[in-house]
């Protein structure tokens, strides 16, 4: 019987693996938070652990030896920015490398780290498709990327130290669906949308019922490297929030900096200033090694994956 | 035109940003470019091929990017195969609102091996000015003297995606905006990397950004395949050597358009282009220019 550990089981993406998983009865499943999963199943155990707290990488260690684990997937990842930023970065950078402590100290053969394509950053030299292989330049926009890059970097060199384990990473675009709620589908719940004047970038949207099955892929079979986990379609952010029938008001960049910041500081507002150059450039990631070397394709098109959102703003 | 709906529009625009509902809208203001107003004449587009992707490198001229549209449109028009292309941009174009949106969206790519590499897979024309901004910006007095030719990447492009390379010469772009001189003052501030001074920008404003109506003339010449070099890629100093022959060959296309434009003026016979002209007569029996 496999046993598979999932940190941030209380988070969308921990949370929605959890659930995916818990379906194949032959793989026993930890999860592992601050507090204790929703669901309750004859193959789910929780372990209460704090990745912030001085003694996570040693009670990871013990976890890990005690229940034989040989998967661990790396969910305890903020997906949208907070205020404590402290907070974030302790939980993301330093919690990620307390749990790589414990791995490397303990027989786990795979790992998979949830992740995100605005690693690359949104930027207005971005080749149209960015693979794989291409520089992580999100680290530029805020403190927020800034450690999402530091996780992937820390995974990387991990990966690199430890060849003898499956380290996988999934990095899924923006992510829209019936249940996930962060600062993007925020931002999307509004009827009248702000963009920047003047700039249409190129979008990508991947249907969250597609991410689950990606992550499970990852689980089952293995596949080291990082992957772009993305739908099949690329499109203008105009048409699309024209599609879910959002009224755009395009506005000038700076004044929209400007707002922005104020909001956030006055924490009105969920979506940070850095947010902005994604509304201006483009990020799309290229889905073509997913494809070809994960055996993952999007089962979900365009419209599915903006009617799942666009249904539940209207119920 | 009946306005798509939001669920047509979404697919509309291509993976690139090409729209082409919105080209088929320009495209009567470029057209009237090309007949009328530049009278294009094409040599050589035979070379062209009817199929698959190739390179098309080109002298860059002009202050403004007409001349890949003209590229495009002579292509469009000319070829038996009507064949569409894409023309790469500078990252430059990225940075503007509206412009580089605009652009986007009537084609033009941003200039990079990934995107080019892409496009040459899908079987694309794909159109490049090795030259870049210094080709664009060419003050008058240097007018068909190519500059240098980038790094080496258009060779390695075409070696590493295996297509051929077409040379072009475009003839008459650097007469539509004569760049006197380059003002350096407020162009950092507007994100421009020159502000150009011609004979009527700035000092006639907006009007001045009007081209002049030279008379015009695209070649394109024979293929060039490097097919002893893709079993191998060849190192750096080949490279170097292959990039500037190739700027030799298309000076040389440059320097044998310059003479067939004069050629043209000076007999008085613009040739029709290939469909019926409706000015066609009014055109023949207009002065010829002289050429400087």
């Amino acid at each position: 019987m496999r046993t598979v550990a999932i940190t941030g089981t209380n988070g969308f993406i921990g949370g929605m693996v959890l659930g995916a998983l818990l379906k194949h009865k032959t793989i026993r499943v930890i999860a592992i938070d601050r507090a204790a999963p929703v669901i309750r199943a004859r193959n789910l155990q929780f372990v209460a652990c704090d990745l912030t707290s001085d003694h996570a990488d040693q009670e990871l260690t013990k976890l890990f030896h005690r229940t034989k684990c040989d998967t661990v997937v790396h969910a305890a990842l903020h997906s949208q920015p907070k205020r404590d930023a402290e907070y974030t970065h302790e939980l993301q950078s330093i919690g990620t490398m307390y749990l790589l402590h414990a791995i490397a100290a303990s027989a786990v053969r795979k790992l998979i780290v949830s992740s995100t394509t605005d690693v690359y950053g949104a930027y207005p030299d971005n080749p149209n498709f960015l693979s794989e292989a291409h520089p992580l330049r999100g680290r530029r926009l805020g403190a927020f990327l800034r450690d999402k890059v530091d996780v992937e970097q820390q995974v990387a060199r991990f990966a690199a130290a430890q060849p003898q384990r499956v380290v996988t990473v999934l990095r899924p675009c923006t992510i829209l669906g019936p249940q996930i709620r962060n600062y993007k589908t925020h931002l999307l719940k509004h009827p009248i949308i702000a963009t920047v004047l003047g700039f249409d970038p190129l979008v990508q949207f991947v249907h969250e019922a597609d991410v689950a099955r990606a992550f499970v892929i990852a689980i089952l079979q293995d596949h080291p490297g990082a992957y772009n986990i993305v739908g099949a379609d690329v499109v203008p952010l105009s048409r699309a929030l024209a599609f879910m029938r959002k009224t755009q008001l395009p506005i000038p960049g700076t004044l929209l900096e400007l707002t922005l910041t104020a909001l956030w500081h006055l924490e009105l507002e969920q979506t940070p200033p850095s947010h902005i150059h994604f509304l201006k450039y483009p990020c799309v990631a290229d889905g073509r090694k997913a494809a070809q070397d994960f055996g993952f394709r999007s089962e979900h098109t365009l419209e599915e994956t903006l009617q799942g959102y666009r249904g539940v703003a209207h119920a | 035109m009946r306005k798509p709906s939001a669920a047509s529009a979404l697919h509309a625009v291509d993976s690139f940003g090409k729209d082409p509902l919105l080209v088929e809208r320009v495209l009567p203001i470029f057209r009237w470019l090309y007949q009328q107003y530049w009278r294009v004449q094409v040599r050589g587009i035979a070379h062209v091929p009817t199929r698959g992707a190739a390179l098309i490198v080109s002298n860059h001229s002009g202050a403004l990017p007409y001349d890949g549209a003209m590229i495009h449109l002579a292509l469009h028009e000319e070829h038996p195969a009507h064949r569409q292309s894409r023309f790469l941009v500078e990252d430059l174009v990225q940075y503007l609102p509206f412009v580089g949106t605009f652009i986007n969206r009537v084609g033009g790519v941003r200039g990079c091996q990934e995107n080019a590499k892409r496009l040459l897979e899908a079987g694309e024309l794909v159109t490049v000015f090795p030259e870049g901004v210094k080709g664009i910006g060419k003050l008058y007095r240097d007018r068909y003297t190519l500059a240098r030719f980038g790094r080496g990447g258009i060779i390695r492009l075409a070696l590493d995606a295996k297509v051929p390379i077409i040379p072009c010469a475009v003839i008459g772009a650097e007469e539509i905006h004569p760049i006197l001189w380059k003002a350096a003052p407020f162009a950092k501030w507007l994100g421009l990397p020159y502000i150009p001074i011609t004979p009527t920008f700035p000092w006639f404003g907006p009007l001045g950004l009007l081209p002049l109506p030279s008379q015009w003339v695209i070649c394109f010449g024979q293929p060039i395949a490097y097919e002893k070099y893709r079993t191998k890629t060849p190192d750096d100093l080949t490279i170097h050597q292959l990039t500037e022959q190739l700027r030799d060959t298309v000076q040389t296309l440059v320097n044998q358009g310059l003479a067939e434009r004069r050629k043209l003026i000076a007999t008085g016979k613009i040739q029709g282009a290939g469909w019926k002209r409706s000015s066609s007569a009014r055109s023949q029996s207009r002065e010829p220019r002289v050429a400087k």
